[in-house]
């Protein structure tokens, strides 16, 4: 293993070149049937000859072979009892052709993916499962002697945090890369944009932060411009050779090498100090991009170091502290609300999902979440309701939460950046909860007080002074401290001047405050005056933002009129959209309305098929829309499906013969191809669209196929192929359905296909979930 | 193979990519890989000993030296059709970028040439074209004669004796001497 240090110096020695791809690699050798892995066992020679390419083409950094070598992944193909030895195989394979190169030191990095299983709310894994399945594979690699890791190709934020954890976990000095797959639009299958990607792995010890997969270098480059103001730490990219597209007799990609190796320049004039290439690209991309970079500048030696914000981060969206005044909805607290309290201590958590959508509207930018007395909670209460907030809103969140095990929990549940609310400036505090929020990342709010609080400004400041010097000590910059000056309630005579002066120190030093507001007027009358003139004061001296009451019309009012006249600048409360109600509810998980507007519709007299397809399918359908327009993402799309389908199911027992279905889809991913999401997404979305799905699983064989077809005489067969590897089958399943005499519609999906090719197979296709159920209604309806 | 900044600078954009518009970038790109496909690399390299060449044929750079390295690159007569093709298409933009493309390739071209003689022969002259410090540009003929002389193949450039211009366009003709 090389160091950190090491690693960086490379950096700025020349520009770092990562290999290309393996899949297609080992597919061109005839290799294309196994898991790529087990090739580590079955044919080192020629994975070996696969590296050695890379190397010779002047490749500095090689990924070891084992990008599906988790033991979830493994499972999968009953291997994970070679779990050990693939490693340690695969290693030993790259470091000997690593080593094959007199003169040049290649680094051998080992390689980390998803492990298919994503963790609740995308997926139904957990994060401790996920951490656990890492840290095996993080201790193989390092055993095995590889000089740093990646964690690439990852779509979803809590799992890449999962992964990047686990490893620091193991080891604080391994060379660590973190890379996500981002759409043109820089957003991820689950939602998670470049904004949170930085805002998440910055804090956590990352090397160097990247994006590989999914789209060609022209889109790549943009989403990397985004990337590069955002974090010190070294950028990487590794895109895909251009899209896929089928030249008549095998799949092939849109760019090659030459045209490819045109933005290495670009790249590296953006910061990308590691540079390399996923699908598509072989040794000829690699070469030519060595070629074009010789003698180049490397980005490290070029960039300048930034200012990174003070983002709050949810799993898709940021909010920067200091930006505008930050307005943190408070009302998700059972203390004295009996309904919220029992909501959240029964685990059915509609009455806090009702707080959490009703605190967007009003434009609360964060939500704090405390569960008042902790005692009667479980640490699995704690995070079912982190999971479910995540779920339901876009905002980040305020962790409020008092009890240390309670808040590991939540800060481990939690996808994004939180703000983690609070500790005191004790050594004491400060030593409980400093740990967490270097292992799991994160804003802590200081409260400006040690073990008493002082009545003076000067003295709250020294102690907010002596806590940042000791988070420094720990590894902790500043800016990862906002400070509650201390609102003190103002009946039991408390100053409130000492606070606003406080608020004026913490500006003068670049500190950013935030103040619980509330506690001003505690046992006051009028307390909505009190708060909004202290909070119109408060922001004059630089009051960064407030945890408050947002459904307060005259403190958020006070809000908006105090922003204009200290900043010139309108500051609007940007309230959420409104909503349908029932996509409203669908999205929020909130079964029992949507229920009882099933109900009123039923009983105002409507058939229960027009209330399934007319009512209830047609929210699903704005939600299908929500989700093209990315404004809500996978997590949320498969929440409002679940919330629907017993719904839908307790409508369809009503009805009797004809129209109960839309018709009858029969899904399975084709042979070869061990990749099930989007499939399992679209039987969700399809399901929730009123169709009979029968999912028949993954990595199917045509004969299979065939034989469930003439089984469950489907309507339509939905066939998925992710792999360039494997499009091929799905020509083959069309052409078995029909030589077997099958009437259906066969339609198509997946990362390798597209239109063209599916024109040529002579199937439909869509390219996503929400798309193929409008294609499955569209070719219903034909068909009727 | 040329860098991008290199080509884009000779063309007269900004030495920065990003401060190219994008769209010219993306022509810049799709004229890159064109010509790059319409280009025939030729490299020569003809030896002479210091007895071989003398009088009016050496410039007096590169007097004193044991041995020559005379030598001719080109890039062929495509690039120079294409270019010609898109000015009469009323197309100046996309001729600039091809035309500027063609120079900076046949400098590449030349530089790796003579970093690779120099790595195996060490201590040589600058590398000296007729045209250059007086020398006159018509001594391209000569010279193209003494490379056409040692090839083992046909070489399609010619010289225009009255003016030294080089056909096809893209052509470098030139000479190193050797210390040793």
């Amino acid at each position: 293993m090389i160091s950190r240090d090491e690693f960086k110096r490379a950096a700025r020695e020349r520009t770092i070149i990562i290999d290309g791809a393996y899949g297609t690699g080992f597919f061109d050798m005839g290799l294309g049937g196994v898991p790529s892995e087990v090739l580590n066992l079955e044919h080192p020679d020629k994975v070996e000859t696969l590296h050695r390419a890379y190397v010779e083409a002047g490749c500095d950094l090689l990924l070891t072979n084992t990008f599906g070598g988790n033991r979830f992944k493994l499972e999968e193909n009953s291997l994970e009892d070679k779990i050990g030895e693939i490693h340690a195989a695969a290693v030993d394979i790259a470091r000997r052709a690593a080593g094959a190169a007199p003169g040049r030191r290649i680094l051998v990095f080992g390689d980390i993916s998803s492990t298919g299983r994503l963790p609740r709310p995308s997926g139904d894994g957990s994060f401790e499962e996920c951490r656990r399945v890492y840290a095996e594979q993080a201790s193989l690699l390092l055993e095995a002697g590889c000089d740093g890791l990646i964690v690439e190709t990852m779509t979803d934020i809590k799992e890449m945090k999962s992964a990047l954890i686990a490893i620091r976990e193991i080891s604080a000095d391994v060379p660590l890369i973190a890379q996500m797959s981002f759409d043109e639009s820089g957003s991820t299958l689950t939602g998670a944009s470049i904004e949170v990607f930085a805002a998440v792995a910055n804090d956590l010890e990352v090397d160097a932060l990247g994006m590989n997969c999914l789209i060609g270098p022209e889109g790549m480059l943009g989403n990397l411009r985004r990337l590069a103001p955002l974090t010190n730490c070294l950028l990487s990219v590794e895109p895909n050779a251009g899209d896929p597209y089928f030249d008549g007799q095998k799949t092939a990609y849109g760019i090659d090498a030459a045209a490819f190796s045109l933005y290495a320049e670009e790249f590296v004039e953006a910061g990308a100090s590691l540079i390399g290439g996923c699908c598509g690209t072989n040794s000829d991309y690699i070469k030519a991009i060595a070629a074009m970079l010789r003698g180049v500048v490397p980005a490290s030696v070029r960039r300048r170091a930034v200012t990174c914000r003070q983002s709050l981060a949810s799993r898709t969206s940021v909010h920067d502290i200091g930006q505008g005044f930050t307005v943190i909805g408070e009302r998700i607290n059972p203390t004295g609300k009996k309904l919220l309290r029992e909501s959240m201590r029964s685990g059915e958590l509609g009455v806090m999902l009702d707080e959490a959508s009703a605190q967007a509207r009003e434009g609360a930018h964060v939500l704090d979440v405390n569960f008042g007395v902790e005692k009667f909670f479980s640490e699995d209460g704690i995070r079912d309701a982190f999971v479910a907030l995540d779920r339901a809103t876009p905002l980040p969140l305020s962790i409020d939460v008092q009890s240390l095990d309670f808040l590991e929990a939540a800060m481990s549940e939690y996808p994004g950046r939180p703000l983690v609310n609070s500790s005191a400036c004790d050594e004491r505090s400060l030593s409980r909860k400093l740990p967490l929020l270097k292992k799991y990342g994160g804003i802590m709010i200081l409260l400006a007080m040690e073990s008493e609080i002082s009545d003076n400004p000067d003295g709250r400041l020294e102690a907010v002074s002596r806590a940042i010097d000791r988070a420094r000590q720990f590894g902790l910059s500043g800016d990862r401290f906002v400070v509650d000056p201390l609102v003190l309630s103002y009946g039991a005579g408390f100053d409130h001047k000492v606070t606003l002066e406080v608020i004026r120190l913490c500006v003068e030093r670049g500190i950013h405050t935030i103040a619980g507001l509330s506690n001003l007027s505690h046992g006051m009358p009028n307390r909505s005056g009190i708060n909004a003139a202290f909070l119109s004061m408060a922001i004059d001296c630089g009051l960064s933002g407030a945890i408050m009451n947002s459904g307060d019309s005259v403190v958020m009012q006070t809000f908006f009129g105090a922003t204009l006249l200290k900043t010139g600048k309108l500051d609007e409360v940007a309230a959420g959209e409104e909503m349908d109600p029932l996509v409203e509810a669908l999205l929020s998980g909130r079964s029992k309305v949507v229920d009882a507007m099933v109900d009123e519709k039923l009983s105002a007299g409507a058939p229960p098929i027009e209330v399934s397809q007319d009512f209830l399918g047609s929210a699903m359908e704005l939600v299908g829309d929500l989700y093209e327009a990315k404004k809500i993402f996978l997590p949320h799309i498969l929440f409002a499906a679940e919330t629907a389908f017993p719904v839908f199911d307790r409508l369809n027992a009503m009805m009797t013969g004809e129209g109960a279905s839309r018709g009858r889809v029969l899904l399975a991913t084709v042979e070869g191809d061990i990749h099930d999401i989007g499939k399992n997404i679209l039987a969700t979305v399809l399901r929730a669209g009123g169709f009979d799905v029968i999912d028949i699983g993954k990595n199917v064989p045509a004969d299979k196929i065939v034989n469930c077809a003439k089984e469950h005489a489907p309507d339509i067969v939905g066939l998925s192929a992710m792999m360039t590897t494997t499009v091929g089958r799905v020509s083959e399943v069309a052409e078995s359905l029909r030589d077997a005499g099958l009437n259906v519609i066969v339609i198509s999906g997946g990362a390798s296909m597209n239109a063209e090719l599916a024109g040529m197979y002579g199937v439909g296709y869509a390219d996503n979930s929400s798309g193929a159920l409008s294609l499955c209604k569209e070719l219903m309806g034909r068909a009727s | 193979m040329p860098r991008m900044r290199a080509y884009l600078t000779r063309a007269g954009y900004s030495s920065l990519l990003s401060a190219v518009p994008p769209d010219i970038l993306g022509v810049a790109r799709e004229i890159y890989v064109k010509a790059l496909n319409a280009a025939v690399p030729l490299a020569v390299v003809a030896e002479y000993g210091s007895g071989e060449i003398s009088g009016e044929l050496l410039p007096g750079e590169l007097t004193g030296c044991s041995n020559y390295s005379v030598m001719l690159f080109s890039l062929g007569r495509k690039i120079d059709d294409i270019i010609d093709r898109c000015f009469a298409d009323g197309e100046p933009l996309r001729a600039l970028l091809f035309d500027s493309w063609a120079s900076e390739s046949v400098e590449v071209l030349a530089c790796g040439v003579d970093e690779g003689l120099r790595n195996a022969r060490g201590d040589g002259t600058m590398r000296f074209a007729p045209g250059y410090s007086g020398f006159d540009i018509r001594k391209n003929a000569d010279w193209l004669s003494m490379i056409a002389g040692r090839a083992s193949f046909s070489v399609d450039v010619a010289v225009d004796r009255d003016t030294g211009i080089i056909t096809p366009r893209k052509s470098i003709i030139c000479m190193i001497g050797w210390k040793n």
